[in-house]
């Protein structure tokens, strides 16, 4: 996983840079996570444009994940993309957890809109948002009680299985999508397919919350490395 | 994986080098960092009480005067402070308000009252002033003012009450990110080039050719058609525009005195190739190093 900064297009027609950041955003970022690939952008708090949607104590969260036609491998067609049982779930699950984690009570009034296009989906996409989501988060500055660090594990062959691709999420797999506090065991959210026993969901979750902390110091790194380079913008010459 | 990868190892030199000159002494927190603070320590913006434990909740460098300590983050939307002056455009026309886009994250309010029209001594606003008011100042419309007050919910209230605010006429509006932009006493800057300039505390600078001769309502030039700006007084414009630009790009201080160096240092190159990135490098080269020579980086 690493930030893709070797990009020669200067312009994607998303708006996009070459370096992934687009300009006009609060913060975004882009994001690999084997070969998964998604850029996210973050519009900071701002006025709420749909009144009926805006809340008197705390912020709203409008979270769009659109998959472009050429993601998977079948071309899917342009105008399901954002309304697909697949990314309405991804974005539900994304606002359950944003919602808890982001200090709302500080933006009343307020909308904050958080855009993820899929590039290349090769499986654990709902992870791969989820943690691209909260660095470009950090990158806008938008306060955060603690660090969503999300990780994708299965059940496959009587052995637990990490971060699965899309060949292993095609077979009858239970996969179990976990997202922890700061890399620790205190786990926010669970999101599941399939079926599985019971000691086998608890090996999972203890397996995963393991695991996640590995997770949190690519993220912990990654929004280093972008406030040092605040820092140093300067001293680059 | 093996045991002889380290993935803290891979954290340490996923940082670039070159960028540990500035931050070696500066302490450097993300969100949900437990911050260990002294009992009779002030919280301030960015720390959050989680259980009885401090914990950051922005990413940027730890600062602590006396006993407040609080966490400086980069970037964010703009947040209005009483007196700052910004530059914003017109997003509704109300029954006695212009409703603003001033890149905040509440739209703020121009009322009716808090208007003065230049030239016109204040008196008290009836119906029919109400009624023409409104068409005044169309959607779309360049607005320059002071803040006049916040309200709870992060709504700001501007003002006009003075001839140096009020409608923007013909000139160039240039965005750049809020931080660059100092709080100063001088806001407006005139050049002796002819150029004025409003650095908007929200990141809106505002490049117009300064005329008082054909001003009617607006300020500098008037925004009617009919009115022609002198070509070479247009040029400079557009150039010291550019020279916002080339300060904005390298994310250095944007005022009066850094605007007018980048313009001296750009004379030698063409108009059309002052956007080139060499040519954007070597102006804020040279910019740089007058800044490093007049001290301004030993603070």
């Amino acid at each position: 996983m690493e930030i893709d900064l070797n990009r020669r297009k200067v312009l994607t027609n998303l708006g996009y840079r070459s370096d992934g950041i687009q300009r006009q955003a609060q913060g975004s970022v882009s994001w690999k996570q084997g070969l998964t690939e998604l850029r996210c952008s973050v519009f900071g708090p701002g006025p709420c444009r749909n009144k009926s949607r805006m809340r008197r104590e705390e912020v709203y969260l409008n979270i769009v994940v659109n998959q472009l036609p050429f993601a998977t491998r079948d071309r899917k067609r342009n105008e399901n993309t954002k309304r697909d049982r697949q990314q309405k779930s991804i974005s539900r699950y994304l606002e359950s957890v944003f919602r808890k984690c982001v200090v709302t009570e500080l933006y009343s009034k307020s909308q904050i809109d958080i855009y993820i296009d899929i590039l290349l989906n090769d499986g654990s996409a709902m992870a791969a948002c989820m943690n691209a989501a909260s660095v470009a988060l950090a990158t806008a500055s938008i306060p955060m009680r603690y660090v969503p660090t999300t990780v994708t594990v299965g059940y496959c062959d009587s052995d637990y299985v990490l971060d699965l691709n899309a060949d292993e999420e095609t077979k009858n797999v239970c996969r179990l999508t976990i997202t922890t506090k700061n890399g620790t065991d205190n786990i926010v959210a669970v999101d599941m397919q399939k079926k599985c026993e019971t000691n086998v969901f608890d090996q999972m979750c203890k397996f995963a919350s393991k695991e996640s902390s590995q997770i949190h110091t690519i993220l912990s790194a990654t929004m280093l490395h972008y406030a040092e380079t605040c820092i140093g913008l300067e001293s680059r010459f | 994986m093996n045991n002889t990868f380290s993935l803290g190892d891979y954290a340490k030199t996923n940082i670039r080098e070159g960028i540990r000159q500035r931050s070696d002494d500066l302490i450097v927190v993300i969100p949900g960092q437990k911050l260990n603070l002294d009992n009779d320590d002030i919280r301030g913006s960015g720390i959050i009480d989680v259980n009885g434990t401090s914990v950051s909740t922005v990413c940027g460098v730890l600062t602590k005067v006396n006993k407040l300590i609080k966490v400086n983050p980069y970037g964010g939307v703009y947040n209005g402070e009483v007196g700052d002056v910004v530059v914003g455009r017109v997003v509704e026309v109300q029954q006695r308000r212009w409703k603003l886009d001033i890149s905040s994250r509440q739209e703020a309010l121009l009322n009716f009252t808090n208007f003065q029209l230049p030239g016109i001594k204040n008196q008290r606003r009836n119906l029919n002033d109400e009624l023409a008011l409104q068409s005044l100042l169309v959607r779309g419309d360049l607005i320059s003012g002071e803040i006049h007050s916040i309200y709870q919910d992060g709504t700001i209230l501007l003002q006009t009450r003075s001839s140096k605010y009020g409608k923007l006429g013909k000139g160039i509006l240039v965005k750049v990110p809020f931080y660059l932009v100092t709080r100063s006493k001088t806001h407006l800057f005139k050049h002796e080039k002819g150029v004025s300039f409003v650095f908007g505390c929200n990141g809106n600078i505002w490049v117009y050719p300064y005329d008082p001769k054909n001003s009617d309502l607006a300020i500098g030039w008037s925004s009617d058609p009919h009115n022609n700006v002198p070509r070479d007084l247009m040029l400079d414009t557009i150039r010291f525009a550019n020279c916002v630009k080339i300060l904005a790009t390298y994310h250095l201080d944007i005022n009066d005195w850094t605007v007018s160096k980048a313009y001296e240092f750009s004379q030698g190159y063409d108009l059309k190739d002052i956007s080139l990135p060499p040519v954007i490098h070597n102006v804020a080269v040279k910019v740089l190093d007058e800044m490093k020579k007049n001290g301004m980086f030993n603070k």
